[in-house]
């Protein structure tokens, strides 16, 4: 090795010099280090929509047959709509009874996530109960989208007062139909022994419950009439505000935990 | 390493006290709960767990409030509820990917993790069939294994070997043992031989609180001098079983062999005898047995 001379603070020094190095003090200090990286876990932290494509990738074919069938009878409907020669009233009630009755069938898988008692063990995953509830809720919602567009895309322009008005008619029935649900599914004790399918049938029961109501309307004199727009306006308002407060309760009930034990 | 500490835990149910003021600091090891049936023992796990929140009290997971950690907490949980639910169509295969993915175990890893769970449980070779042709033991044992998926740092396991066979308790046994290193596993239950063999450090559990905690040597000792040996003839066995707590009986030829725990010496001539786990858990639960006795 070229030894040169270096001057660093006005003393000359050989640049070779070095400090010895203690061997085996180094290999002890790196079987440490080995030692301790050997012990660190390195944990995969998955993103929301890795979250969501693995949620939906795992949903039972029941789930899938159901809201694939309630978006074909949606498009069915909307098609004889178009064709019908229905008064306009009997159509914003069908419209009205079917968005009811669809709010309650699209919903119900956060009902199947609260049956078979899973809901005690789903709690305690890294993706856990409420982050699954808020992805069917999602799903529920979008589903619930395309079949209102679908409606007032198809039956929209026909309606007395216009597409805006249709909406509202149809709306307000649907938000509070799923205001039902929802009470419903956080008042209950999480499923405990309730079988997926007792969780379909009450979906499939409180929805054709609230698109009976849906009806109601159609038996008060002018209740579509464009001048009862603004009681349509308030009561698609409230809601909003109580379905807001209604997820906020279901989400309260996973929070607290009691209601998702069997005992 | 993990530690937990709970620090005046206490969780009350409208009337009820299921949990009352427990504090206790745990680390690596195995810590058994014992406890009659509403000692509280399943509430004191969902809470650890992070189900139930506590009415009072902390729960502390290296310093940190364990719901404050949220995900993170969860990230190193593993959990084998009590009623241990299932989606009964899912293939065990199937559902055990599904709670992996949602642990998030990574994807590559999943698969092989699902076949190390299963092999260690004894389903690997029933694997593709649907869960809801498994009998109660094949149902618990998936339940372990998904507990295990994730190579969890805190496992709770309530009840785990309800429904088990003899064979598959000692299996159950020799996996939680194999696996204690660095990690803090708790068992909750009602069947001694569950912890009497495997566990660091057993803790009774009664009417909500810790009555006695410490090593198997340590809580058998606290019932030394209060365990009895006699033979009795058998017209006096129905007497005895009604005034003592009677933690063996047998028949030899025409008397009959009585293990009692008692305070006192039960009967002129009984000997003490080396206390035994069980002896213990009847020492402190007797209350409890008469109570099932009554109603029925």
């Amino acid at each position: 090795m070229n030894s040169r001379k270096e001057v660093i603070s006005g003393f000359e020094i050989e640049a070779s010099w070095r400090f010895e190095l203690d061997e085996s003090r180094k290999e002890e200090g790196l079987a440490e280090i080995a030692q301790a990286v050997k012990k660190k876990k390195i944990r995969y932290y998955p993103s929301f929509g890795a979250c969501i494509l693995e949620q939906m990738r795992y949903q039972t074919w029941q789930n899938r047959l159901i809201q694939g069938g309630i978006l074909l009878l949606a498009l069915a409907l909307c098609l004889a709509l178009k064709k019908s020669k229905l008064e306009d009233v009997e159509s914003i009630v069908l419209g009205s009874a079917f968005m009811a009755f669809a709010a309650n069938i699209c919903l119900s898988g956060v009902g199947s996530l609260f049956s078979r008692n899973m809901a005690e063990l789903e709690q305690t995953l890294y993706f856990n109960l409420k982050q699954m509830v808020c992805i069917q809720i999602l799903q529920a919602g979008i589903l619930d989208g395309f079949i209102l567009a679908l409606f007032v895309i198809f039956y929209g322009d026909r309606a007395m007062g216009g597409t805006g008005a249709y909406l509202l008619y149809i709306i307000v029935p649907f938000l509070w139909s799923d205001i039902i649900y929802l009470h419903l599914l956080a008042s209950m004790r999480a499923g405990g022994r309730t079988k997926g399918l007792e969780s379909g049938m009450r979906g499939f029961t409180t929805g054709v419950i609230c698109g009976m109501a849906a009806i109601f309307p159609a038996f008060l004199e002018n209740a579509y009439a464009v001048i009862y727009l603004p009681a349509w306006g308030i009561a698609a308002l409230a809601g909003i505000v109580v379905l807001c407060l209604e997820v906020r309760r279901l989400f309260g009930k996973i929070e607290g935990g009691e209601g998702l034990c069997l005992n | 390493m993990p530690e937990l500490k709970l620090d005046r835990v206490t969780k009350q149910f409208q009337n009820k006290i299921a949990v009352d003021q427990v504090s206790l600091t745990l680390k690596e090891g195995i810590y058994g709960f014992l406890g009659a049936n509403g000692a509280g023992k399943t509430t004191l796990l969902r809470m650890l767990c992070g189900v139930l929140k506590p009415t009072s009290g902390e729960i502390l997971c290296n310093g940190t409030e364990i719901r404050k950690m949220d995900g993170e907490f969860r990230h190193i949980l593993g959990y084998l509820p009590q009623d241990f639910g299932y989606y009964p169509d899912f293939s065990a295969k199937r559902y055990l990917e599904y709670l992996a993915a949602c642990k998030a175990v990574p994807k590559d890893l999943a698969e092989q993790k699902v076949q190390e769970v299963l092999q260690l449980v004894g389903l690997l070779g029933v694997q593709k069939q649907k869960i809801k042709t498994f009998s109660g033991g094949m149902i618990r044992r998936m339940g372990i294994a998904q507990a295990l998926l994730n190579d969890p740092e805190i496992l709770l396991l309530d009840e785990p070997t309800s429904g088990l066979d003899p064979k598959e308790r000692i299996r159950f046994r020799n996996i939680i043992s194999a696996m204690s290193k660095d990690r803090i596993v708790i068992l909750s239950t009602h069947i001694v031989s569950d912890v009497e063999f495997i566990a660091d450090e057993i803790l009774l559990m009664k009417q909500g609180q810790i009555v006695e905690q410490g090593t198997s040597y340590e809580v058998t000792e606290s019932v030394k001098g209060k365990v009895w040996e006699c033979l009795v003839l058998p017209k006096e066995v129905q007497r005895l079983n009604e005034m003592y707590s009677v933690s063996n009986l047998r028949n030899e030829k025409d008397k009959v062999y009585l293990r009692i725990v008692s305070d006192d010496s039960p009967w002129e001539g009984a000997v003490q005898a080396e206390p035994r786990l069980e002896d213990v858990y009847l020492y402190y639960f007797k209350e409890a047995a008469e109570n099932v006795e009554n109603l029925a």
